[in-house]
């Protein structure tokens, strides 16, 4: 048996996961108007397909990157700092692909969302489905608020606050177990 | 007293095959039971015959068995974990992940090493698709938990006498979040290959700790024992260096020795060294020399170190694995040849030693 395990990922992935279900569940509950279960299988199920291809893109990306980010990257796995000599603009570049990452993972959630929708043969959400039910709410609803359009704008808009507080929540945690870590003296 | 423990063993022989026969005699023709007299009657036919014969029936055995455990694991209710009530059929059932261990181990075969004991079975698709076993090893493992979860999904998509049936919308949310997460089982799984792979690519990384890493964790009592990549470089050079000059006329080993050509000519044999059986970490491996010549001015001493530029866990310090230095000597011989006595070069290596060591306090002593 090899003797190096990634049992911190497997961990730390699952204690995200559930951090990130339970947070975006109750924004889906709230923005949706859905039930708590209801909310929480969905958000559960968005969040398992935008993790699973995000891990698609690693295997299908960690070989072909060049070999001073590859080497930037087994550094920050096995050791949890960046090596020395980095490429230019690595701290750029970084950013940038995690705000992209960000967008990239809203998107996944949404047509998630959707596709669940599809193939659990669900009506639409109750919060539309309750707006298109009837023309006139949908349309004193439309004046009052001015944005809140169709429901699908809804959803996307749901879906894109849902998304800011789970990153907000990871990024906090990631946050704590960086002062854990580097404990910050005097 | 012999006689009554005697009859007392023969009673309980007697009981003992008597409930063998009641467990295992197939009640009715579908059965368990049935299917495992099936598996057995099977595996000793393929032992019977030979060459594609066996191996169809040794196929079908194999199909058969997991048909058997199937059967047992899913009717037995103890294999579940998370149960609500103690009898009832609730919780998640362990039955199908134990039933999709021997399906994938029956596609693609296993090939793990524990300790001293090596375990190997070939699966149907190296008969199949004549694939080598050992390329297929990982996928086993990466296919467990998805060949499980379709094996879970069973209940819910076959209705009774094999007809498909559509599942509710409850029961297709619970299929998702199933299938979702064996995904992503499967992702860590693989992960874990990558990991190995990486390891394989850069196997100096090994010697370092990995006690800061948020993804990884190194078992305790790992033992780094192969050569690290830096000591066999040097060896390699060592090689190379005593091909390119040895039995060579001094004058051409002194003339490759110019400050204008001996950068060229080691450029040359670190190369060289590095390509035998090269990893993706040799560039990370930075070789500097040190060239001088004695006052005498008939020999040199030259001294190879490897340092290690790669990722390391504390960049600020720099430990003894990471740091290999040899010297060596090139001196002139007598050589015989067919013209009488020539002078040779020959070059002469101590082993690598671990660590950096001053270049010009060594230059001293000799």
């Amino acid at each position: 048996m090899a003797p190096v395990w990634p049992l911190q990922t497997v961990v730390f992935q699952t204690i995200f996961l559930l951090v990130v279900i339970a947070v975006e569940g109750i924004v889906l509950q709230r923005g949706l108007k859905l039930s708590r279960k209801t909310s929480m299988q969905q958000a559960a199920s968005i969040n398992l397909l935008s993790t699973i291809v995000g891990w698609w893109c690693f295997f299908a990306l960690h070989d072909q990157l060049p070999a001073a980010f590859q080497g930037q990257m087994i550094s920050y796995i096995f050791f949890d700092h960046f090596s020395e000599d980095k490429p230019d603009n690595f701290y750029a570049l970084i950013a940038i692909s995690v705000i992209t990452i960000f967008f990239i993972s809203f998107i996944i959630k949404l047509a998630g969302l959707r596709l669940l929708k599809i193939f659990l043969e669900l009506a639409e959400d109750q919060a539309t489905g309750s707006t298109s039910a009837s023309d006139d709410e949908k349309s004193l609803s439309f004046r009052r608020s001015g944005q809140r359009g169709s429901g699908g704008e809804n959803r996307a808009m749901v879906v894109l606050i849902a998304n800011s507080c789970s990153y907000s929540a990871i990024l906090l945690l990631l946050f704590l177990r960086f002062i854990y870590v580097n404990p910050i003296s005097g | 007293m012999k006689f009554f423990t005697s009859f007392f063993e023969f009673v309980i022989g007697l009981a003992v095959v008597d409930w063998v026969v009641k467990v295992l005699k197939p009640p009715k023709a579908f059965s368990w039971q049935a299917i495992m007299w099936l598996t057995v009657f099977s595996y000793v036919m393929a032992g019977l015959a030979t060459g594609f014969v066996q191996r169809l029936i040794a196929s079908c055995g194999g199909i058969l068995f997991i048909l058997f455990v199937y059967w047992v694991t899913a009717a037995a209710a103890k294999l579940r974990i998370a149960k609500k009530k103690k009898k009832a059929k609730t919780g998640l059932p362990l039955g199908p992940w134990i039933t999709g261990a021997l399906t994938s181990i029956y596609i693609f075969g296993i090939n793990v090493n524990v300790g001293e004991y090596q375990l190997g079975i070939e699966g149907i698709s190296t008969y199949l698709l004549g694939i080598d076993s050992g390329d297929l090893s990982s996928l086993t493992f990466i296919s467990w938990p998805l060949i499980s979860g379709v094996i879970a999904a069973l209940p819910y998509i076959l209705a009774v006498e094999f007809k498909v049936k559509k599942p509710s919308p409850a029961e297709r949310q619970y299929l998702v979040i199933l299938f979702g997460s064996q995904l992503l089982i499967s992702c860590w799984i693989q992960f874990y290959f990558v990991i190995q792979n990486w390891l394989v690519q850069y196997p100096s990384l090994l010697s370092d700790d990995f006690i800061h890493s948020s993804f990884v964790w190194k078992l305790p009592s790992a033992q780094v024992t192969v050569v690290s990549r830096g000591v066999s470089i040097l060896e390699g050079m060592e090689v190379q260096l005593k091909e390119e000059l040895n039995a060579k006329s001094w004058s051409e080993v002194e003339k490759s020795l110019l400050k204008v050509n001996h950068q060229k000519l080691l450029k040359g044999i670190e190369y060289q060294a590095k390509q035998n059986s090269p990893v993706a970490e040799d560039p990370l491996w930075k070789v500097t020399y040190k060239f001088s010549s004695r006052e005498s001015g008939y020999d040199y001493n030259l001294d190879l170190q490897a340092n290690w530029n790669g990722p390391r866990s504390s960049p600020d310090t720099k430990p003894d694995y990471y740091s290999f230095t040899k010297s060596c000597r090139i001196k002139q011989v007598d050589g015989r040849s067919g013209l009488g006595s020539q002078p040779i070069g020959n070059v002469e290596c101590q082993p690598s030693r671990t660590g950096e060591i001053e270049v010009f306090a060594d230059q001293g002593k000799r």
